[in-house]
């Protein structure tokens, strides 16, 4: 992409582009000149990838405020991670809370759970924009509930939740967090917050390859792995060992896929647009009358990505006039997240979503609202 | 080798861990394959001189990470 002509990608929030240049070169030195595997072997390259893959995971650590690298696992997506999480603790009979903006990838592998008879889910109390009611959490609480399930930044209408209280307020209860926008996006301090479990993704708001992304385990002793197989380590044994990351990690890891992602959190680009031209970009579309903007309520509960929907023309056709007359491409539809558009009041028509990248320039903004005043009328 | 001792982790993570401890207190050490009558452990085991364990098990401490000591014949 010629980011010095505009930037109309503004779908982000499905996978992140452009990247830094450094992460398909990374890549591709792993790809063409090195080779080799993650441990299992102790020469130059088996070694040289090791480090490598070690490094990717402290990197990680420290930017999502982790002391011990070991309690970061690499899995192919945030929906592994999840998945890791929802059939790895025992949740037999448990009673499950999640919040009113969850993602496919945490309800249907519940419902699978649910359907199975293992356990059953609530949504948390809420604003009308998904905004968690700390204060009703108390009343949604029962003697069995094991889990609470926080998407930490929707990807329908970008809200913020308050993950640090919700957690503060259940307690010894654990609490996984869906991070998959929220990572790279936001400022992150798990340890600090109480965070049980944090799903994340490399290939949106980290900037790095599809088929990337891990769990934060902080009591890895409580969880059963999700594949079971060879890890070079305990080779002697049927069973998979008890440490992290080895427990989680069964199989060769996406390695070139990891070289690229370290070098995306190296080499992450600064923004070329202020928050304020973000909100500035919110703030003129809400003037436009013949859409209905959702967003949330609090401006500083506001993740860098927003949806809208026209008053009379379907959400489809606006994202195909987008595209077609202006070159613009976004996401029209559910999102992988029916259960945040019943929240909204958007099911089942969906609407169109606008996320942006670190590498939009306020100018990308001005083009997109001119192209949305076109199409709206 | 006589003189010389291996450290031995459970896993490639703490292998590398120790490594940069090693690197860190200067301490010179070489990556081998950890031979098949110790352990079926991590794959690499990291040979150092007798001499410089205790400063070795002292950095590994600090860092939390997990050891035992093989002394080569």
């Amino acid at each position: 992409m010629n980011l010095m002509t505009f930037n109309g990608y503004f779908d982000n929030a499905a996978t992140s582009f452009p990247k830094p240049p450094s992460v398909a070169a990374a890549s591709a030195v792993y790809l063409n000149e090195i080779g080799g595997p993650y441990g299992r072997s102790a020469y130059g390259r088996a070694l040289e990838v090791s480090r490598a893959v070690e490094g990717a995971r402290s990197q990680l650590a420290d930017l999502f405020g982790v002391k011990d690298s070991a309690r970061i696992v690499f899995a192919m997506n945030a929906t592994q991670a999840v998945n890791t999480v929802l059939f790895g603790l025992d949740l037999k009979d448990a009673h499950v809370l999640v919040s009113p903006l969850e993602h496919n990838a945490v309800m249907r592998p519940l419902a699978e759970l649910e359907r199975t008879g293992l356990c059953r889910f609530e949504v948390l109390p809420h604003a009308p924009d998904g905004l968690v009611d700390l204060e009703g959490i108390g009343r949604a609480l029962t003697p069995g509930t094991a889990l609470v399930v926080v998407n930490h930044m929707s990807n329908v209408n970008g809200l913020i939740q308050p993950v640090a209280q919700i957690k503060e307020t259940i307690g010894e209860i654990p609490l996984l967090v869906d991070g998959a926008q929220s990572a790279g996006n936001l400022a992150l301090n798990l340890e600090e917050w109480g965070i049980d479990f944090f799903a994340f993704t490399g290939h949106k708001g980290l900037l790095g390859p599809t088929g990337t992304g891990g769990l934060y385990i902080r009591r890895p002793e409580r969880l059963r792995p999700l594949l079971y197989g060879g890890t070079g380590s305990r080779s002697d044994s049927f069973e998979m060992p008890e440490f992290s990351p080895d427990r989680f990690e069964a199989g060769t890891h996406n390695i070139a896929g990891i070289f690229g992602l370290s070098a995306a959190l190296a080499d992450r680009p600064d923004a070329r647009h202020e928050e304020a031209d973000f909100i500035r970009l919110i703030d003129k579309i809400r003037r436009l009358k013949s859409y209905r903007l959702l967003v949330a309520e609090d401006g500083g509960r506001q993740g860098r990505l927003f949806s809208l929907c026209h008053r009379s023309l379907p959400s489809s056709e606006v994202a195909r006039r987008l595209f077609e007359r202006h070159k613009i491409e976004t996401r029209s539809g559910l999102h992988c997240a029916p259960l945040a558009h019943r929240t909204l009041g958007t099911f089942p028509d969906g609407t169109v979503r606008i996320a942006a990248s670190p590498y939009h320039t306020p100018g990308d903004f001005v083009r997109l609202f001119e192209a949305l005043e076109d199409i709206g009328g | 080798m006589k003189g010389r001792v291996l450290a031995l982790f459970k896993s490639t993570h703490q292998v590398i861990k120790g490594e940069g401890a090693l690197s860190g207190a200067k301490i010179s050490y070489r990556i081998i394959p950890v031979p098949k009558s110790i352990s079926a452990e991590c794959g690499m085991a990291i040979e150092i001189e007798e001499k410089d364990r205790p400063a070795l098990e002292n950095v590994l401490r600090e860092r939390g990470l997990d050891v035992h000591f093989h002394e080569e014949q």
